[in-house]
């Protein structure tokens, strides 16, 4: 297991930056997540990890190695594709066993066999050995590739979108049985996605992506409670976060189920009050959506959303003026320029 | 009126029977008849002077079984259809390899991967006939342009590896007779066959060659193992399109040697061509002929179950 460390990276295809300059550190044994919307540079990024794309500027060290200029084979590097990008021509113990021929690491045959049981094992595959990928369910499917991806032992796994091919129930399933897998091993793992909730389950830190640059690194739950910019904190969160204008300079942000009814307020909490009408109500079984709008600094209304947990059943009548409120240390202030969070106070 | 013809087009029944009329007519007039035709003359005693049907069952067939001639074309065929498709295959298969290799990103690289595509294909887009006067030509026996070269490389001629004569005679020689046949349907099916692979070759995913590069394949092995197993029923087809084109071709015998020196360059077509119609004896070129069809059948089978085979993946 080694830890992996990215410098001044640059990517361009053509005049488009792709990734344009990240700085990054994982550490050994992490399960580092890196978030984003599509086109936004994270699947590149980790091509250019993998060592299939070549970086024009930046340096890229898995343990104390410079692999920069190292082809994929030699950085000791294993991924799984979104696609699987199983061998559709051989088994799925030939597909396993691939990597070990090819990288000449395990010439024994019965060793080799050996191992490409234990991989199998290891993600409970070891009785489809001898069929073939269409032969397989999408779940199969994806772990034989992660079969494949660990049968070589690599020192860093990259995982480009391996869950979204699958349908929402056991995704669900998969992203449990991939974190308990990747924490039996250890092994250090780079995993791409554009959906939240895997990035907010699985990571051990996240790397939220936007136009090819890192804008925020940290622990789930502190990206989603103290998002640097305007862009994580509405591409965090379903819904994202309520932004308003208080100012010119100064738009004030916070989370839809920390838009509560007064009453339903922590007792003797400074909040700021809002009153407004709820125009629609959405039921979602565990929470209820309500829609309404809210006018900035300016006099403009706003769409805004609140937030509140089936617990809370007070009755919430449309078009009618409801009082709520947000709690003071739950508000956010950003710079309307730059969308910058402002340091607390500034905004005050 | 109107009323008539709408419900004569909402006929599928009648709509169908004349939307396959022309082309059933096509097979029946064009293809159906000749056959019928050449398998009656096969059991006749039909000539091109009389026409007249003189039953005789498979005393063609057992003639022409024992011509030496036959024998010879019956070898020939197999033979130069076989090393030709094996040259064919292996060709195109390294152009193929060439022609989807990516360049940089540069202009120049890009109108040279065009231009080389271009001329890749004009082999196959050149009339058969015109381009085999061309190699007739390329192979005169006394002014060859490869003759021309080798001279001039001083391995031909007197004193040298290959002299003293100033010529080596292409389509005078047996062995180098047979070369030619074979190497024009090289040079004729080669194209096609490369851009059919590059079809198969474009067709694999992405995904697919990068997994095999991150899981530490080389290019032979990539080659080996994942690219050419996935276009293999592509490949086949390829294969097999150019056997049905060289084994039943009658062009390149016919314009470069008309079967010579002797029979050593005489296929099944050619023989009979020179017994049915320059012959005149229409029964014995008929059953001459009729010797083709099990094997081109043969193989159209095999064609279309891998082509059928091939779709489902």
């Amino acid at each position: 297991m080694s830890d992996v460390n990215l410098q001044g990276i640059v990517k361009r295809f053509g005049d488009v930056q792709a990734v344009a300059g990240v700085d990054l550190h994982i550490s050994s044994g992490e399960f580092l997540v890196v978030l984003g919307p599509s086109g936004c540079g994270k699947t590149t990024l980790m091509r250019t990890i993998a060592g299939l794309e070549k970086p024009e500027e930046g340096q890229i060290n898995i343990g104390a190695r410079d692999v920069t200029a190292l082809p994929p084979r030699k950085r000791g590097i294993a991924m799984v594709f979104q696609s699987y990008a199983l061998y559709p021509h051989m088994s799925v113990a030939g597909n396993i066993g691939f990597p070990l021929k090819a990288q000449r690491r395990c010439p024994d045959r019965t060793e080799r066999e050996q191992r490409v049981y234990q991989a199998a094992q290891m993600v409970s595959i070891e009785h489809l050995l001898d069929r073939r990928p269409r032969q397989l369910s999408g779940g199969e499917r994806q772990r034989v590739a992660i079969a494949r991806a660990i049968v070589s032992q690599p020192e860093v796994l990259l995982l480009d979108e391996p869950l979204s091919n699958l349908d929402a129930k056991l995704r669900a399933y998969a992203r449990d049985e991939l974190k308990g897998f990747q924490r039996k091993l250890g092994i250090t793992t780079v995993f791409v996605t554009h959906d939240q909730i895997e990035a907010m389950g699985l990571g051990d830190r996240i790397v939220v992506m936007r136009d090819g640059l890192v804008q925020q690194v940290g622990p789930p739950q502190a990206i989603y409670d103290r998002p640097q910019n305007t862009f994580v904190a509405t591409f965090l969160g379903s819904p994202g976060m309520n932004l308003q204008l208080v100012s010119e300079r100064v738009q004030r942000g916070f989370r839809p189920e920390h838009l509560l009814p007064l009453e339903e307020l922590p007792p003797g909490a400074a909040h700021e009050p809002f009153s407004w009408r709820v125009t629609r109500v959405e039921n979602l079984g565990s929470d209820r959506l309500l829609y309404g709008h809210i006018a900035d600094y300016r006099g403009e209304m706003q769409l805004t959303v609140s937030r509140l947990p089936s617990n809370v059943t007070i009755d919430i009548p449309l078009d009618t003026v409801c009082e709520f409120g947000v709690a003071h240390d739950q508000l956010h202030f950003f710079d309307v320029a730059s969308g910058e969070r402002l340091a607390e106070g500034v905004a005050a | 009126m109107n009323a008539i013809m709408s419900r004569w087009i909402d006929d599928s029944r009648l709509m169908g029977i004349v939307f396959l009329a022309p082309a059933t007519l096509y097979i029946v007039l064009l293809v159906g008849l000749p056959f019928v035709t050449a398998l009656l003359f096969s059991v006749s005693t039909a000539t091109v002077g009389d026409a007249s049907f003189n039953y005789v069952g498979l005393r063609n067939f057992a003639n022409v079984w024992q011509t030496p001639a036959f024998r010879d074309a019956l070898v020939n065929t197999f033979s130069f259809t076989v090393i030709a498709q094996i040259c064919t295959i292996i060709l195109a298969n390294i152009l193929a390899q060439l022609l989807t290799t990516p360049l940089p990103q540069r202009r120049s690289g890009r109108i040279g991967m065009w231009i080389a595509r271009m001329l890749l294909i004009l082999p196959w887009a050149t009339p058969l006939s015109l381009s085999v006067v061309g190699w007739l030509w390329m192979f005169d026996s006394k002014y060859s342009p490869i003759d021309y070269i080798f001279r001039e490389l001083a391995l031909l001629g007197p004193g040298t590896v290959w002299g003293p004569a100033n010529n080596l005679i292409w389509l005078g020689k047996p062995l180098l007779a047979k070369a030619s046949i074979i190497f024009v349907h090289v040079w004729r099916m080669t194209p096609l066959a490369t851009v059919i692979l590059m079809a198969g070759l474009s067709s694999i995913p992405t995904d697919l060659l990068d997994q095999a590069e991150v899981d530490g394949s080389r290019y032979f092995r990539t080659l080996f193992q994942v690219k050419l197993p996935l276009i293999m029923p592509i490949m086949l087809i390829s294969l097999l399109f150019g056997f049905i084109f060289t084994f039943g071709d009658l062009t390149v015998v016919y314009i470069l040697t008309r079967g010579g020196p002797i029979t050593h360059t005489l296929t099944l077509p050619m023989y009979s061509f020179l017994v049915g119609i320059d012959g005149g004896n229409l029964a014995q070129g008929a059953a001459v002929s009729l010797f083709i069809f099990p094997v081109l059948l043969l193989v159209a089978v095999v064609l279309l179950r891998t082509a059928s085979r091939a779709e489902v993946r």
